[in-house]
């Protein structure tokens, strides 16, 4: 997808997923400026302390946001598809305090941060969009460090790998369900906290089991509801709704 | 860096390392799997249980080398 506008399409429908957005704030979108790149393979696109001036909607590919301690030792803290503006919130903060990576050869759109504030400043419903859109990232975040604290591997995989079907199937998922899954086990690891070797014994459990499939860099669901059990997946706090109705009605 | 292969051998059962882990040498590759051990050692005593026959087989195909870590050997045992 080397379209920003598609990119920027589907940005807008993920947005729309969570807040009641119309025609004009859709042009709005999809008139955003910006320049496209092609990031090789295991790119950092943003670096840890970083002063940036532009956020990076993924085209294709995916990215990971890390963050890294003293040793080099990196941890995964959020997975960002074709679709997400991956560091949105660096338009109000712009030292970033975690880098992006790319996981494969990824494609990103660059949108300059005052672009991004004129179209906030111009309509006030698309600055409640991007607020949810940083509060789900925020909620994501909450979701990992609960699982990766205080669930085993086997549940730390399986919520990860339910999680991405559903985003990727945007609030949809079930058996059979099949997307591609540029991460590798070492990748998955630096996701969940875990070593490759132990996410590869999980993996292999998980065929095994008849749950899912992790091969040539698909993933293919063969029991959607096992899997969302072994890793306690519950897609609330994915907000896949309209969540200002419900704010608005209560 | 080379790429590193890392296959898990539990009592028989082998889980085979199709995608390896790019590392700088052997000396970092043995560090890994030592680490892995002992993370995967973790898990099984939080699940109330421990087994120390299996072990990690290091394979570098480029230059033909295996070294095989045991779990035993990656743990000091006290206490019996």
């Amino acid at each position: 997808m080397a379209d920003p506008v598609a990119g920027l399409s589907l940005w807008f429908d993920r947005l729309s997923l969570r807040s009641t957005l119309g025609l004009a704030e859709r042009q709005a979108v999809l008139s955003l400026p910006g320049t496209v790149e092609c990031i090789r393979a295991n790119r950092d696109f943003v670096r840890l302390g970083e002063q940036v001036d532009r956020s990076c909607l993924i085209l294709s590919g995916m990215a990971g946001r890390f963050g890294q301690a003293r040793s080099g030792e990196r941890l995964t803290t959020a997975i960002h598809i074709p679709g997400d503006m991956a560091d949105l919130h660096s338009a109000v903060l712009p030292t970033a305090a975690s880098a992006l990576q790319s996981i494969g050869e990824t494609l990103i759109y660059r949108v300059p941060h005052r672009a991004i504030m004129n179209v906030a400043e111009t309509y006030p419903a698309l600055a409640q969009a991007f607020w949810r859109d940083c509060t789900v990232d925020a909620a994501v975040l909450a979701q990992w460090s609960l699982t990766n604290a205080r669930q085993p591997a086997m549940s730390r995989i399986a919520h990860r790998i339910a999680e991405l079907s559903v985003r990727f199937g945007i609030g949809e998922a079930r058996d059979g369900t099949d997307f591609e899954f540029a991460l590798n086990q070492v990748q998955l690891g630096d996701a969940t906290n875990l070593t490759s070797v132990h996410v590869n014994r999980m993996l292999r459990q998980l065929r095994e089991a008849g749950i899912v499939i992790v091969k040539d860099q698909r993933v293919r669901i063969l029991n959607w509801q096992q899997l969302c059990s072994i890793g306690e997946f519950d897609p609330t706090y994915l907000h896949l709704h309209r969540a200002d109705r419900q704010s608005a009605a209560a | 860096m080379t790429r590193y292969f890392f296959h898990l051998s539990e009592k028989g059962v082998v889980t085979e390392d199709k995608e390896g882990r790019d590392l700088p040498d052997f000396v970092t590759a043995r560090h890994y799997a030592v680490a892995a051990a002992r993370e995967m050692i973790c898990a099984k005593v939080e699940d109330g249980a421990l087994c120390l026959g299996c072990h990690i087989e290091i394979e570098n195909p480029s230059s033909g080398e295996r070294q095989v870590v045991e779990f035993r050997d990656v743990v000091r045992i006290t206490g019996e």
